[in-house]
């Protein structure tokens, strides 16, 4: 129980410290700007290194999630032949009980 | 620097460390849990090769213990933490380790029953989820990495304040060995003169 709050605590203090840092300099800004002067002085403002930086972040995000997929696609083709095989020598054979794409099952995440 | 332009760097910086937190908190989180569990699939594969080759039965509770005790580890891969470590850490040293029932016990009965080359294969499986384990609970935890640097290097420094202590030591055996004579000649000669004297005890 306390580890379970720990572990939400941690995050979210995170988030709501990066939520708070923005929100402060929105409000120093707050009067002075419009939304159109601020979009435009932030695209106005990107260089073309930090183009690719966030290009070459987002692409490594985006293939590490279609990796994934195809690990638990292959892992739902697989695990269920393996589990049915492996029932032909042992009939009592006991399962890890993970979601057939190999997850956390929902009841058991807390 | 105008106000928009700290703005914009402000922005910037903000999404940098959201992008960055994704990445701590959702993205690693996720992909060290399946690491995890990949690894202790490919162990509890190596256990049910190893029955399977008839050198234990499905049905011995020494092989369908430890089977189920990765199969827990698996399942609640989730829940292996630094964090949990340390409360179940405390929560032993408080109640003492019965608190956890016997279960472990019941599986080491079953091993001892087995013959001694099967009871060796059995604890290096058992050893081996145990040390994924910890490697999963230390690569978690900015502590625990921490604590095995300092580990690491007491145990270098010790290792090697040892070894550079031994070879000095092999070094200086001719001069030892004087001073050993030198010792057991002057206690001989010391025991001769007190035989008359009473004995002393300490």
């Amino acid at each position: 129980m306390i580890g379970s709050i720990f572990h939400i605590i941690v995050p979210w203090a995170g988030a709501v410290l990066v939520a708070f840092l923005f929100y402060r300099s929105v409000a120093s800004l707050a009067g002075q700007y419009t939304f159109a002067q601020i979009g435009v002085g932030f695209l106005g403002d990107f260089r073309i290194s930090e183009g690719f930086a966030y290009v070459f972040g987002g692409g490594g995000v985006v293939y590490g999630m279609k990796h994934r997929k195809l690990h638990g696609d292959n892992l739902e083709r697989m695990a269920g032949r393996i589990a049915e095989l492996e029932k032909l020598l042992d009939a009592k054979r006991s399962s890890s009980r993970l979601t057939p794409r190999g997850k956390t099952r929902p009841e058991d995440k807390q | 620097m105008t106000p928009l332009q700290n703005f914009t760097e402000a922005l910037h910086l903000v999404m940098g460390l959201l992008a960055v937190w994704v990445l701590v908190f959702k993205l690693c989180r996720d992909y060290r849990i399946d690491a995890l569990r990949d690894r202790l699939f490919a162990l509890r594969d190596n256990l049910f090769d190893y029955a399977a080759e008839g050198e234990v039965q499905f049905d011995d509770p020494a092989y369908f213990k430890l089977r189920g005790l990765i199969n827990s580890l698996i399942r609640f891969a989730h829940r292996l933490t630094f964090t949990r470590f340390l409360m179940g850490f405390l929560f032993t040293a408080w109640k003492g380790s019965e608190a956890y029932g016997n279960v472990l016990q019941e599986w080491q009965t079953a091993v001892e029953a087995l013959p001694a080359e099967k009871q060796k294969k059995l604890n290096e499986i058992h050893s081996a989820a145990l040390v994924m384990v910890v490697r999963h609970l230390v690569t978690g935890s900015p502590i625990m990495v921490f604590c095995l640097v300092i580990f690491a290097i007491s145990a270098a420094l010790n290792g090697l304040t040892k070894k550079l202590l031994q070879s000095f030591t092999e070094r200086l055996i001719p001069q030892l060995n004087a001073l050993q004579i030198q010792a057991i000649v002057a206690d001989a000669a010391d025991r001769q003169t007190s035989r008359a004297e009473p004995v002393l005890v300490h």
